[in-house]
């Protein structure tokens, strides 16, 4: 074992997108695009054992508990993400109710999420996803996975004109710029982490 | 090569959402079977001119695997299931 310890070695905790370009870019006027990023919190990876017919309840429960939306990342699996920072007893606490129907992959610390709303958010999204985002085939309350330019990634519909953007933590800054790219030419308001 | 796949799960996407393993009609020979078997499903394949079954992974997507059933000449995509729902065999 090496002599360094944690008296050497100061872990400082960093926001996946801090230095990211941010304020009011692009076109001027009302912006038509305001990205923001949003607290790193809690996001739970939960992953049903297959055909357990009683997971997807299940899930459900724990989002409404956690005073959140279950987001589907692929058939039975889900996220589950928040603002609030979740000690490692919840999440054990957790998995101890769900399982054997659920395991949890904790992956708080692996991705993080991108607020994209305004007017003109799905224009603005889709030059960088190739799945149709149109509220009648992408309605509120709907998540997929899919790529964001050349990433997977996954967005979640919260309103007509708000979807959050789930992506891997190393990814975050270039996924942020590509959608500064996107939006310049409907204006946007850009916030950085707190 | 078709362009746009239709995954059962999570609707019609682009193929670079996609990673293509290859002809899904090969089955895995038992353990012990000769080297010959062996070698016919590693290296053989027919590479037809018309419908052919394929193993893809919708790995920028849902992450499951599907099997695509297309035509190697025309581009037409006749089916698009999860790879779960072929029988054991
Ligand atoms: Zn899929």
């Amino acid at each position: 074992m090496s002599e360094v310890s944690q008296m050497d070695v100061a872990i400082l905790s960093r926001p996946a997108l801090a230095g990211v370009k941010t304020g009011r870019l692009g076109a001027s006027g009302a912006a038509g695009i305001r990205l923001e990023a949003l607290p790193e919190g809690f996001l739970l990876h939960l992953l049903a054992k297959p055909g357990d017919g009683a997971a997807a309840g299940k899930a459900e429960a724990l989002a409404s508990r956690l005073g959140t939306v279950l987001r589907k990342t692929a058939p039975g699996q889900w996220y589950v993400a928040g603002g609030r920072e979740m000690p490692a007893a919840e999440v054990r606490t957790i998995e101890a109710e769900l399982l054997p129907a659920i395991a949890i992959s904790d992956q708080s610390h692996g991705r993080v999420r991108i607020g994209a709303s305004g007017p003109a958010v799905e224009s603005m999204l889709a030059k960088l996803m190739a799945a149709d985002l149109s509220l009648k085939a992408f309605p509120e309350g709907h998540g997929t996975t899919l790529f964001a330019g050349h990433v997977a990634a996954h967005a979640q519909r919260f309103s007509a004109d708000r979807f959050e953007i789930t992506i891997l933590r190393g990814f975050a800054a270039d996924l942020w710029g590509s959608l500064i790219e996107a939006s310049l030419e409907f204006g946007v308001e850009a916030t950085g982490p707190a | 090569m078709a362009s746009l796949i239709t995954c059962p799960h999570c609707g019609q996407r682009p193929k670079e959402e996609y990673t293509i393993k290859g002809d899904a009609g090969p089955k895995r020979p038992a353990p012990g079977a000769p080297e010959r078997e062996w070698f016919d499903y590693v290296y053989q394949r027919d590479n037809p001119r018309g419908t052919l079954q394929e193993f893809w992974h919708h790995s920028g997507g849902c992450r499951r695997w599907l099997v695509v059933t297309r035509d190697t000449v025309t581009h037409e995509v006749f089916s698009v299931s999860d790879a779960s729902e072929r029988a054991a065999s």
